[in-house]
């Protein structure tokens, strides 16, 4: 019975852990995303010339 | 060669202006007789050697602070560039340290005479303890010429020095207070000498780096 | 910061974390007197003091960089880096004091190492309100370094000498009577923690990877609307 506790502490613990690196992955996703927009904004003045 | 005789130059300039004014040394020791006048009268009578030790250490380095904070803050801008035209900045740094060690030796010899005359001498080795006030006095002035000058740079300075002050000044604090508990309650040297060294090695360590950075500062 | 492109790194990290809380909890491990089972934590407290020293160093690089180059970049770099180093500052707090709470009776005690810790989050504090004081942006930038530096150094020389100097201290292998040092610990202990200090240094720096990139999209984005 203690054994099994144990077991669900950790799995929950390893879970939150799971959850909050795959919210870094999404952040890191959607930062690149707004990077590639802002490499557009910025060659378009460039453009002009 | 040049920068040596800057630095005499500046030194022997703010030794001249203090002379002339005599405003910072009276009011600092005004500030000293009367807190250690304060002191005696709240405490009544001092019991533990470690309270005299810390009450020591916490009204020099409160006078320190008041003493040390003119060097930068209180000069003009446009005195500041003045000197800037006229001096290297290794030189104007250099210079106001060794005005502020020189006034903070003056300083803590005296503050140690009135500090024993009201509360009392409980130290067992006094050559121990008078070093490392000296050392400490040192390291007080060079430390916090640094933070005036950072301090300087920004808006409300007065406030700023302390922030930024206090955090950094604790480990010469920590240590200085280690050496001279060590001198209040045994009349050895053996034991204090590594944190003697300590002390002098964090005193050098201050004053080269704030040569080093100092320059980042003025530049705009 | 091509470096923090690559992005395999990142998974490295994850693993070596998920490795370090599953075998941190399942390993056996000696049985030492007043910890007993809660030398487990050893694997997550100690490394967030590996952590946050790992991120003032890398800001204090940034802030030598910026000053012998001036490069917004690295101001950027400087200031983002001592944030993550602040918040791995508040969780070995955190962690220490639960720790301290059941083993020494107490969350707060007078040792070498937790007044370190203490200076250390001052030092940072007064670093951020330095940065908030000042407006302009290149001398913020420049005084903020300046200080940055000179306080990194003083602190290094706080933590690493005054503690071996110390008389004593609660913390196992540090003072003059050490008790038990890393060179002391248990070989399947070893197994966990040397992966789990490189697990959370990995991702302390993705998450100052993260946020220098943030903000600058944010200065950027600032820039175009003040257009």
């Amino acid at each position: 019975m203690e054994q099994s506790k144990l077991f669900v502490v950790i799995a929950v613990i390893a879970l939150i852990f799971t959850g909050l690196s795959f919210h870094l992955m999404m952040l890191d996703k959607k930062i690149r995303s707004m990077e590639r927009k802002m490499k557009d904004t910025e060659e378009l003045p460039s453009l002009k010339k | 060669m040049t920068l040596l005789h800057e630095i005499k130059h500046l030194v022997i300039k703010d030794i001249r202006l203090e002379l002339k004014q005599k405003y910072a040394i009276n009011g600092i020791l005004l500030y000293i007789v009367s807190t250690i006048f304060l002191c005696s009268l709240a405490f009544e009578r001092i019991v533990m050697p470690v309270t005299w030790n810390a009450l020591f250490w916490v009204i020099l380095l409160f006078a320190a602070v008041n003493a040390v904070s003119k060097s930068f803050i209180q000069e003009s801008q446009g005195r500041q560039l003045y000197y800037y035209s006229l001096a290297s900045a290794h030189a104007i740094i250099l210079a106001k340290m060794i005005y502020n060690i020189l006034m903070m030796i003056v300083l803590s010899v005296l503050f140690f005479g009135v500090f024993i005359l009201f509360l009392g001498n409980y130290i067992e080795n006094q050559a121990l303890f008078f070093t490392t006030m000296l050392l400490g006095g040192i390291g007080f002035a060079a430390l916090f010429t640094m933070v005036s000058a950072i301090a300087s740079r920004t808006n409300n300075n007065f406030a700023l020095m302390a922030v930024l002050g206090f955090p950094i000044i604790l480990p010469l604090l920590v240590l200085l207070i280690k050496v001279s508990k060590s001198a209040l309650l045994d009349s050895g040297w053996s034991g204090a000498l590594p944190s003697l060294a300590a002390l002098s090695g964090l005193n050098i360590i201050i004053i080269v780096l704030s040569g080093l950075l100092f320059p980042y500062l003025w530049r705009d | 910061m091509d470096l923090f492109k690559v992005s395999f790194w990142k998974y490295l990290g994850i693993l070596l974390i998920l490795y370090t809380i599953l075998a941190g909890f399942l390993i056996p491990v000696p049985d030492l007197p007043i910890i007993h089972e809660s030398i487990r934590n050893l694997f997550f407290h100690v490394c967030m003091w590996f952590g946050m020293i790992f991120m003032f160093g890398t800001s204090m690089v940034y802030s030598i960089k910026y000053l012998s180059g001036f490069n917004e970049k690295h101001d950027i770099v400087a200031s983002e880096a001592s944030k993550t180093g602040i918040m791995f500052g508040i969780l070995g707090l955190v962690t220490g004091m639960t720790w301290a709470k059941n083993t020494w009776g107490a969350y707060w005690v007078n040792d070498p190492l937790l007044n370190g810790a203490a200076v250390t989050m001052l030092v940072y504090s007064a670093y951020m309100v330095l940065r908030n004081s000042l407006d302009e942006e290149h001398k913020r930038a420049k005084v903020s370094a300046v200080y940055n530096i000179f306080a990194f150094v003083i602190l290094i020389l706080f933590l690493f000498i005054l503690p071996k100097m110390a008389d004593a201290s609660l913390h196992p292998g540090k003072g003059k009577d050490a008790t038990m040092t890393v060179k002391e610990l248990d070989n399947t202990m070893r197994l966990v923690f040397y992966p789990a200090v490189v697990g959370w240094i990995i991702l302390g720096f993705w998450f100052l990877n993260l946020r220098v990139r943030m903000k600058v999209l944010e200065n950027h984005i600032n820039s175009l609307s003040g257009n």
